[in-house]
C-alpha cells in the first residue's frame, strides 16, 4: 500500500513539473517521472495480487518510455537549433 | 500457419516500412516516386489481405489479440486513408525537397499502430498501438524545417506524452482493481476501478480531442505541414476512435457499468465547442481543425448507443469514420493543390475568386464542404442521418436535437469559403499552380467516393454492419 502512495506522489510531482516548469528538458523529465510512477504502481499491484502480469508489463513500458524520450529529445534539439534556447515561452507563434 | 495468414494485413505494413527505410538508406539516389509506389503497393496488399480476412471471419490469437470483422474493416479503412495521405503529399514533399523514406516509413508504422489499436483485447496491446501511432505522429508534425511545424511538433509531443502517462496510470490502477490487464476483467476493488476509469477516459478523450481536452488540436493542426494535418484528421482520428470503441465496449461488457450520461455530456460539449470556435476562423486549416473537433462530438454519439446495441453503434461509427476520412482528405487535398512553392495558402482571401479561376477545383472544394456540413446527397448527410437515426431508435431524442442544431450552426462556417470562392474578388498577383496529377487523382477519388456514399450507401452499410 505504501508503494501505491509513493507512486501517486511521484505522479503528482510529474504533473506539477509539467505545469510549472518552463525548461523543455525538465518538462520531458517530468513526463518520464509520470511514466515511472505507473511502473512503480504496476509492480506494487503485481505483488498485491500475487501474479506476474504487472512485472512483465513494466518491461514493455520501459521500451516505450525510452522511445518517447528519444523522440522528445530529438524534437527539443531541433527547437534548440531554431531559437538557441529551450525555454517554452519562446515557442508561441501559433495562435492561442 | 493460419494465424500468420490472418495477421498478414497487420504485419505487411511494418515489413514494407522497414524495407523502404533500408532501401532508402542503402541506395541514396532512389527516386521518391518508386518509394511511394512501393509504399502504396504495400497498403493495397494490406487492403487485399484485410478483405480476405474479413471474408474468412473471426480468428483469435492466443495472446490478447482478436482478429474480428471490426479489426479487418479498420485495417481496410486505415489503409485507404494512409494511401490517400501518401499520394496527396507527393508534390508537397517533392517541391520542398523533403526526404521520402522516413516519411513513408513513419506513415506505415503509424498504420501498424492503428491496426494494433483495433485488434487489442488487452490494455497493454492497445497502449503499445497508441504509442506507435503517436510517436510517428510527433515526428511527422515537425517534418518541415520551419518554426511553426517544429512548434506544432513539441506541443503535440508534450500534450500527447502527458495524455499517454495519464492513460497509463489509469491502466496501472485498472490492473490494481482487477488483477489483470484484460479489457473484460471484473473488478475486485470498486474504488480503485472508479479512479482507473476516470484516468483512462480522460487519457482516451485527449487522444480523440473530446471537449475538456481538445485545446491542443487547433495549434497542432495549424502548425503541421498540410499533408500531415490531413493524416492527423483522418487516420490518427479513426484509430483513436476505434481504440475508444474497444475500451468502452470491453469495459461495459465486463462490468455492466454504465457511463451513458458522461458520454452524452462529452458528446454535446465537444460538438458545441468545435462548431462555435470554428465560426470566426480566418485560416481554413484552423477552421477544419475545429470542424474535426465538432465531428468528434458527433462520433461520440455512437458510444452512447454502444451500451444498447453494439452492432448498430459499430456500423454507424465505422460509416461515419469512412465518410469523414474521404471528405476531410478531399478538403485538405484542395488546400494542398493550392499551396504551391514554399508557402501554404490556407487563408480565406487565398480561395477568393477560385470559382472563376479554376471552376473544377472550386466545385470539388464546395462538394467536400457541403458534405462536411451534412447536405444531401453527400456522404456527410448519410453518415449523420444513420448515426442520428441509431440514437433516435434508442430514445436519445434530446441528444439528437442538440446534434441537429449543431449541424445547422456548422453550415455557416462551411459556407464562408464557398461564398468567398464564388463571390470574392479575384487575386491577380498569384498565378494558378501547374496541374498536380497525384493530388488531382486523390481529389477525384474522394469526390466520387463522397457521391457514391451519399447516393448508394446500402452496399457499404451492409458490409459495415456485417
Amino acid at each position: 500500500m505504501e508503494y501505491i502512495v509513493l507512486s501517486v506522489i511521484i505522479f503528482c510531482i510529474g504533473v506539477a513539473g509539467i505545469l510549472l516548469r518552463r525548461n523543455l528538458i525538465i518538462i520531458l523529465m517530468s513526463v518520464e517521472l509520470m511514466l515511472s510512477a505507473s511502473n512503480i504502481s504496476f509492480v506494487a499491484f503485481s505483488k498485491m495480487h500475487g501474479n506476474l502480469d504487472g512485472q512483465a508489463v513494466v518491461l514493455l513500458l520501459y521500451v516505450l518510455a525510452a522511445c518517447e524520450a528519444a523522440v522528445g529529445l530529438a524534437i527539443i534539439v531541433g527547437l534548440f537549433r531554431l531559437k538557441g534556447s529551450v525555454d517554452i515561452q519562446l515557442f508561441r507563434d501559433l495562435k492561442k | 500457419m493460419n494465424i500468420l495468414i490472418q495477421s498478414l494485413p497487420l504485419l505487411i505494413m511494418p515489413a514494407v516500412a522497414a524495407f523502404i527505410l533500408l532501401i532508402g538508406a542503402m541506395w541514396r539516389r532512389i527516386s521518391g516516386e518508386s518509394l511511394l509506389i512501393m509504399a502504396v503497393a504495400g497498403l493495397v496488399a494490406a487492403l487485399f489481405f484485410g478483405w480476405q480476412g474479413f471474408l474468412a471471419g473471426t480468428a483469435s490469437f492466443p495472446a490478447d489479440i482478436i482478429f474480428d470483422k471490426i479489426f479487418y474493416l479498420t485495417v481496410i479503412i486505415i489503409a485507404i486513408a494512409l494511401a490517400l495521405a501518401m499520394l496527396v503529399s507527393y508534390n508537397y514533399l517533392a517541391e520542398r525537397k523533403l526526404p521520402w523514406p522516413e516519411y513513408l516509413a513513419l506513415l506505415l508504422f503509424a498504420g501498424f499502430g492503428a491496426g494494433l489499436m483495433a485488434a487489442g483485447t488487452d490494455f497493454i496491446v492497445l497502449f503499445i498501438g497508441l504509442e506507435t501511432i503517436s510517436i510517428a505522429a510527433y515526428v511527422l508534425a515537425g517534418y518541415t524545417r520551419d518554426g511553426s511545424s517544429k512548434e506544432a511538433s513539441i506541443k503535440y509531443f508534450l500534450m500527447g506524452a502527458f495524455a499517454s502517462a495519464v492513460l497509463l496510470f489509469g491502466i496501472a490502477f485498472f490492473y490494481g482493481a482487477t488483477g489483470s490487464v484484460l479489457l473484460s476483467a471484473a473488478p475486485i476493488n470498486k474504488l480503485l476501478m472508479v479512479l482507473a476509469l476516470a484516468l483512462i477516459i480522460s487519457g482516451a478523450a485527449f487522444k480523440v480531442a473530446a471537449f475538456p481536452f481538445q485545446w491542443w488540436t487547433p495549434d497542432v493542426y495549424e502548425g503541421s505541414p498540410l499533408p500531415v494535418t490531413a493524416f492527423f484528421a483522418t487516420a490518427v482520428k479513426a484509430a483513436a476512435f476505434i481504440m475508444l470503441f474497444r475500451i468502452v465496449a470491453g469495459i461495459s461488457g465486463g462490468l455492466g457499468l454504465k457511463f451513458e450520461s458522461l458520454l452524452i455530456a462529452l458528446s454535446v460539449a465537444t460538438m458545441t465547442f468545435g462548431n462555435l470556435a470554428a465560426l470566426f476562423q480566418e485560416n481554413i486549416k484552423r477552421m477544419l481543425a475545429y470542424s474535426s473537433i465538432a465531428h468528434a462530438g458527433y462520433m461520440l454519439i455512437a458510444f452512447v448507443v454502444l451500451g444498447k446495441d453494439a452492432n448498430l453503434a459499430g456500423a454507424a461509427l465505422l460509416f461515419y469514420i469512412l465518410a469523414y476520412i474521404v471528405m476531410s482528405m478531399g478538403a485538405f487535398g484542395v488546400l494542398i493543390y493550392l499551396s504551391g512553392g514554399e508557402k501554404e495558402f490556407c487563408n480565406m482571401p487565398d480561395v477568393a475568386g477560385l470559382g472563376r479561376r479554376s471552376p473544377w477545383l472550386a466545385a470539388v472544394f464546395g462538394l467536400f464542404l457541403l458534405s462536411l456540413a451534412g447536405f444531401p446527397p453527400t456522404a456527410g448527410f448519410v453518415a449523420k442521418f444513420y448515426l442520428f437515426k441509431s440514437a433516435m431508435a434508442h430514445g436519445y431524442v434530446l441528444l439528437v436535437i442538440a446534434a441537429v442544431i449543431n449541424s445547422l450552426i456548422s453550415v455557416y462556417y462551411y459556407m464562408r469559403p464557398v461564398v468567398a470562392m464564388y463571390f470574392g474578388e479575384f487575386q491577380q498577383e498569384r498565378s494558378l499552380p501547374k496541374i498536380r496529377y497525384s493530388v488531382a487523382g486523390v481529389l477525384i477519388f474522394c469526390a466520387i467516393f463522397v457521391i457514391i456514399l451519399g447516393l448508394a450507401p446500402a452496399t457499404i452499410l451492409a458490409i459495415l454492419s456485417h
